[in-house]
């Protein structure tokens, strides 16, 4: 199965998209590198139509007049799911994506069905963590197997140019997004929250925030990734994140035959 | 100085040493045995009256060697028992057990006791492999995933769950939660230098045994020291512990008959039956991810059963004689290792129970207020640092 690559033509300006395999849809939001067609795709694309559009800025692509902010990204998003999805889908959000989904829950709640929230940025009090390392020591923080990152037809300038700068155009390197805090308890839609254990980026305590006020959050670790969970685990990554997309709340209960060591 | 009490619970009446592991159970006498837990129960709670400061046993499995295929129902029984001692759980085989189910029980052991509890992550010896029909090439990877789940478990204030390699959990949060904070002390096998770094890399205490010589055992220890410094911390005193088999009799020559007779039966009976067993594990398995250590559990257990007694005692491998000999044993072991806690295995093979209760006697009269001045051995404390 190939990425196929799109244009949605919406009110506020086009967004370049990609789209891969067929079933129920979901919508993938990218992290603040930009948009790593990864293994994880391709293996949950075998059940689920996955959309992955490259928010305005990043990778090339032309930043949209008036999206300068990421409720006003959030915004730009569910238009993007009316325009190409529907009514609704479930949404994966990875770090700066995870953050966005947040929005998209809050003040979209119609477009969000289940909630993926893969390490999310914008929940990190007192500045913890964040992406502000020398680029080797950052490589090194972001995967704990860089042998494992796909082919990618980016440049490192681009990709760099995407964590420096495109993402401080919606949030100005916000650490902790205060006003998000007080409006996560408005989310009604089952998440899921995955986090490696040996994550860096991203720290602890944005877990706590989030289990603590969004009233239907399953927290999960995947063992042996760091920031990239897709990267270094994709299997695992898809096999928690394709459960609970099949089943929902009922991920929680095993049906398969066997049994744990 | 610190010392615990260990307690292998041997079945010491078997007399078909050419039988193979595993051992059938016909030999196993249930009314028998039923005196002989009650014995060796009697027997380890007795050691805090003579002032050792921790009572230790282990897992094993479908031998003589050992009657605890569960050690932590042997320690709720302690925590019964006794009211200040340690409980060392020393320990449960991590990987060949439901971590879950290992964090319950030892968060259970810690609260009953009011935070008494000291654990091991071990990862056993190679046979155990077959009983419970786990690949032995997994033994080191699942002791790692494990110990990083049962600590999340241990420490987690929230549900969560757990998608690893051998391990899934969609929804984890036990009750009850360790008394000790972070968590219970860990204490790691330091069978060889690969397993002591592996211990210090997860700010583990190590725990050493059987070593052929106390200049093995300072390598042992210097791999420890230096792997923890590499991760960032520094070991105390508190963080090692050596077990020695123990005998203390009246006179020198009656504590090296007694033990003669004792490791004889270890070695030609219990250990025996285990041979080919191992070998098989050891020859056709990755259980030891490197020749040399490989090489080096074989030739230490060659060397345990070719070496004499008066050898051992000339090597610093056994505490063996009367009291004064112990003391001096003792403090010589401490000066060259530097270690903290010292493990005495007196119950060794089949030991008349009388010479180990009057040993424990001997050490509480006159070892034990000679040596526990030696070294001002702090309580361990756990750290989370190195998650």
């Amino acid at each position: 199965m190939k990425f196929e690559k799109k244009i949605a033509k919406l009110g506020k300006g086009d967004v370049s998209y990609y789209v891969i395999g067929e079933g129920s849809p979901v919508l993938y939001l990218h992290g603040a590198g930009g948009l790593l067609k990864s293994k994880a795709h391709e293996l949950l694309s075998a059940n689920h139509k996955i959309y992955l559009p490259v928010t305005p800025g990043y990778d090339g692509t032309e930043i949209l007049t008036g999206i300068n902010s990421m409720p006003s990204l959030a915004d730009l998003t569910a238009d993007f799911i009316a325009s190409e999805i529907g009514e609704g889908c479930d949404v994966v959000g990875h770090s700066f994506g995870g953050w966005l989904a947040c929005w998209l829950a809050v003040n979209h709640p119609t477009k969000v069905e289940l909630l993926i929230l893969e390490a999310p940025a914008g929940f990190r009090p007192g500045g913890k963590g964040g992406l502000d390392h020398p680029p080797e020591e950052l490589a090194k923080l972001l995967a704990a197997y860089p042998e494992k990152y796909p082919d990618d037809d980016r440049s490192f300038d681009m990709i760099k140019n995407n964590r420096d700068d495109i993402r401080l155009h919606y949030h100005k390197g916000m650490p902790l997004d205060e006003e998000l805090v007080t409006r996560l308890g408005e989310i009604r839609s089952s998440t899921l929250l995955v986090y490696g254990t040996l994550e860096k980026i991203v720290p602890i305590e944005t877990c706590r925030i989030l289990k603590a006020c969004i009233p239907r959050i399953y927290f999960n670790y995947i063992y042996d990734a760091a920031h990239t969970i897709e990267v270094d685990q994709p299997e695992r990554f898809v096999s928690l994140v394709g459960e609970f997309l099949e089943r929902g709340e009922a991920f929680l209960v095993n049906n398969k035959s066997g049994s744990v060591a | 100085m610190r010392f615990t009490f260990f307690h292998l619970m041997p079945w010491d009446k078997f007399t078909a040493a050419e039988e193979e592991w595993p051992v059938k159970n016909t030999y196993f006498d249930p009314i028998e045995a039923t005196k002989l837990y009650r014995l060796y129960i009697d027997t380890m709670a007795y050691a805090e009256e003579c002032g050792w400061d921790g009572i230790g046993c282990n897992e094993h499995h479908f031998s003589p060697y050992g009657m605890m295929n569960n050690c932590n129902l042997i320690g709720a029984m302690l925590a019964e028992k006794t009211k200040k001692a340690k409980i060392c759980m020393f320990g449960n085989l991590v990987p060949l057990l439901n971590p879950i189910r290992v964090a319950e029980e030892y968060s259970m052991l810690d609260v009953i006791t009011g935070g008494r509890l000291m654990t091991g992550f071990m990862r056993g010896i190679p046979h155990e492999y077959i009983a419970y029909n786990l690949n032995p090439d997994e033994s080191r990877s699942r002791l790692n995933e494990a110990t990083q789940l049962i600590k999340k478990a241990w420490t987690e204030p929230d549900p969560f769950g757990w998608e690893g390699e051998y391990y899934q959990y969609r929804s984890v949060s036990i009750w009850p939660r360790p008394i000790q904070q972070p968590h219970p002390p860990i204490m790691m096998s330091g069978g060889n230098e690969e397993s002591a770094r592996y211990a210090a890399r997860n700010r583990a205490m190590l725990g050493i045994n059987f070593i052929p010589s106390l200049a093995k055992g300072r390598e042992i220890i210097d791999a420890y020291l230096d792997e923890a410094r590499i991760v960032g911390w520094e070991p105390g005193p508190e963080h090692l512990l050596i077990t020695f088999h123990t005998c203390i009799a009246e006179t020198d020559e009656a504590a090296i008959e007694a033990l003669k007779g004792g490791v004889n039966y270890f070695n030609s009976t219990l250990m025996n039956v285990q041979r080919n067993a191992q070998q098989i594990v050891l020859q056709k398995t990755k259980f030891y991810q490197s020749e040399k250590n490989r090489d080096f559990f074989v030739e230490r257990l060659k060397k345990a059963k070719s070496r004499t007694i008066e050898e051992a005692i000339q090597e610093g491998t056994v505490l063996c004689g009367k009291p004064e000999t112990v003391v001096k044993q003792i403090k010589r072991a401490q000066a060259e290792l530097g270690v903290g806690w010292i493990n005495t295995n007196m119950k060794i093979g089949n030991i008349p129970n009388e010479v180990v209760t009057k040993g424990m006697e001997l050490f509480r009269d006159f070892v034990g207020p000679e040596v526990r001045g030696i070294e001002k051995t702090p309580e361990p404390v756990m750290s989370m640092a190195a998650e």
